[in-house]
């Protein structure tokens, strides 16, 4: 029985055999690797204490259910089914959709250049955390001693070299685990970091639960705040950081499902990845907050009154609180370490939808791939970041990515397949072929309807409030320029590469064709060779 | 800590931490019933 679909019509040369994970095991934990990040040690903890204690458990949970799994599944099933990176499996699902695939590589490159230097930073923190180099004021030090932040917005060419040699480090390592490929490369780093990323933070949870005033930390974050339920900016809180959390809907499960052997359980390991994902949340949060806690205790301020998310909380809160810990130095090296190996592991999964979708674009190998994407981005990482006004860029551009430009190629996403090509049946049955446990009709009903629903009332909140109010005080210009300016370039540079010519015939590689659906509805089972099949 | 923080952290944990537990040990065996079946179809197995 056939499995895999060809159609041989065109001269242009075709690709080298598509390169595998060795199995699901290697799958699951690259998934988990992306998946986990820095948004889930820095985000997630301040978003739960904001938007309801404990109650905001319920809409976490519903979210997590009704709109992260869903979309989780659909990229896994896109990716899979069309074995290809993001505009080249989006290609095969519906000619037009290509450059839709290309909007989602444009937005992977511009979180690559900024989420890079937040692991620079990390790294040189570790190293401050070994002699407290903060001391008294680590605000000051962040800012003005370390970023040397220049004063209000603009785009200065100014270079920190304190941030630029671990930068460059940073992108070495990315770029020359890339160029291994996916088994040597993106597998292995996953299979090394992944473990270590959880024993070391369960190590510093434990710690920071042995702390005086830990409970008063864990009291303020899961004290259940009801009236917070009826409150419908709590219920989008919650779908965003499910969003945002799980690494979806700009390209990473495409390309990482598309490297899966023929038979793989794509729901049963989307379950697990999407519920890692949660766990590894939680643990941080009950550790931000016994941390937090503890501060509370020592200081007389509220938590109320401390800087509870982002880098403020990374590299202001948290060591201002490691000066005053016993052990602090230890507990600095491991807490920074953490947050490098969840960033490094989700930047190479970033930076992996762009190396894949060039490689394909251009027929190149994984090598040269890696290298030009790693040159291009580095050094636009460089140019923008490692400078004296690198923080307010950062924030800038990732709140307008992050907030518009992902959650806009989510809803295009959602809409194009359940109401436009309507292929998601097609996809069920995909799914279902392989998989166990099955997905019913209640995927289909989530993704046509609930996704969108809960995915535009997110965005138009979210627009509204930055053209009414602003963002953080900045300029209308600098706004202009490193916000909208920059999701319209990325608009811009998809149709344009959609415009270049495929180098390879990319309309004749194979696909896992209905065969398999058939094998779903008939009970038939489909056994062969997973790797010969797969890169035959 | 108060009663509905220990609540709340407890059932918080069951779910997402149980729910870790119980898709990764339904994934494991379900590969295993995939890898025994594929055993058996395949005409040169022992």
């Amino acid at each position: 029985m056939s499995t895999v679909t060809a159609s041989t019509s065109s001269e242009a040369p075709h690709a080298a055999p598509r390169e595998q994970w060795s199995g699901q095991l290697g799958f699951l934990f690259a998934a988990i690797g992306s998946a986990v990040g820095l948004g889930n040690i820095w985000r997630f903890p301040g978003v739960a204490y904001s938007n309801g204690g404990g109650a905001f458990m319920i809409p976490y949970l519903v979210a997590l259910l009704c709109a992260g799994v869903p979309i989780l599944l659909l990229d896994y099933s896109i990716g899979h089914r069309f074995r290809g990176s993001a505009p080249a499996a989006l290609r095969r699902l519906w000619k037009p959709a290509e450059t839709l695939g290309w909007f989602q590589v444009g937005i992977s490159f511009v979180i690559s250049v900024y989420y890079a230097v937040v692991l620079a930073w990390a790294l040189r923190y570790m190293i401050f955390s070994l002699n407290l180099a903060w001391g008294d004021d680590p605000e000051t030090f962040f800012t003005s001693t370390f970023l040397q932040s220049a004063s209000g917005e603009g785009a200065s060419f100014d270079f920190v070299p304190g941030v630029l040699a671990p930068l460059l480090l940073v992108w070495l390592v990315s770029v020359g685990i890339l160029a291994l490929g996916v088994q040597k490369g993106l597998e292995r780093a996953n299979i090394v970091f992944i473990p270590l990323l959880f024993a070391f933070f369960i190590v510093l949870v434990v710690r920071a639960l042995f702390l005086p005033g830990a409970a008063a930390g864990l009291n303020a974050l899961f004290t259940p705040e009801w009236s917070a339920l009826g409150d419908p900016g709590v219920w989008l809180a919650a779908f965003a950081q499910i969003f945002f959390s799980l690494s979806i809907a700009f390209g990473i499960m495409v390309t990482y499902a598309s490297y899966l052997p023929r038979r793989s359980n794509l729901v049963g390991t989307g379950f697990t990845a999407a519920f890692a994902n949660s766990s590894f949340e939680l643990l941080a949060g009950i550790g931000v907050f016994a941390v937090l806690g503890f501060m509370t205790v020592q200081s007389g301020t509220p938590i109320a009154d401390m800087t509870i998310t982002g880098p403020g909380l990374s590299f202001i809160a948290f060591p201002q609180i490691i000066s005053q810990m016993p052990g602090g130095p230890l507990v600095g090296v491991l807490f920074f370490a953490s947050l490098g190996m969840a960033g490094l592991t989700s930047l190479i999964s970033i930076l992996q939808v762009i190396s894949a979708a060039v490689q394909e674009k251009f027929n190149l190998g994984p090598r040269t791939g890696a290298v030009i994407v790693g040159v291009v981005a580095g050094t636009i990482s460089v140019l923008f970041f490692a400078t004296t006004t690198g923080l307010v860029t950062l924030d800038t551009v990732d709140k307008f990515i992050n907030e518009i430009g992902v959650v806009f190629s989510a809803i295009v996403l959602a809409i194009l397949v359940g109401h436009v090509v309507r292929k998601l049946p097609m996809l069920q049955r995909h799914l279902n072929a392989i998989s166990a446990p099955r997905i019913g009709g209640w995927w289909l009903v989530l993704l046509k309807w609930v996704v969108p629903i809960a995915l535009i009332a997110m965005l138009a909140s979210t627009i509204v409030a930055l053209l009414t109010e602003g963002y953080e005080g900045y300029a209308s210009w600098f706004l202009g320029v490193f916000g909208w300016g920059v999701l319209g370039l990325i608009i811009v540079a998809a149709f344009v590469l959609t415009a270049i010519p495929w180098r390879r015939d990319v309309d004749a590689e194979e696909v896992f064709d209905d065969d398999l659906d058939e094998a779903a509805t008939t009970g038939a089972a489909t056994h062969s060779d997973n790797s010969e099949e797969g890169s035959r | 800590m108060t009663f509905g923080a220990i609540t709340f952290m407890v059932i918080f944990m069951l779910i997402v931490w149980g729910g870790l537990v119980v898709s990764a040990v339904t994934l494991h065996r379900n590969n295993k019933k995939e890898a025994a079946a594929e055993r058996a179809h395949r005409p040169d197995s022992d």
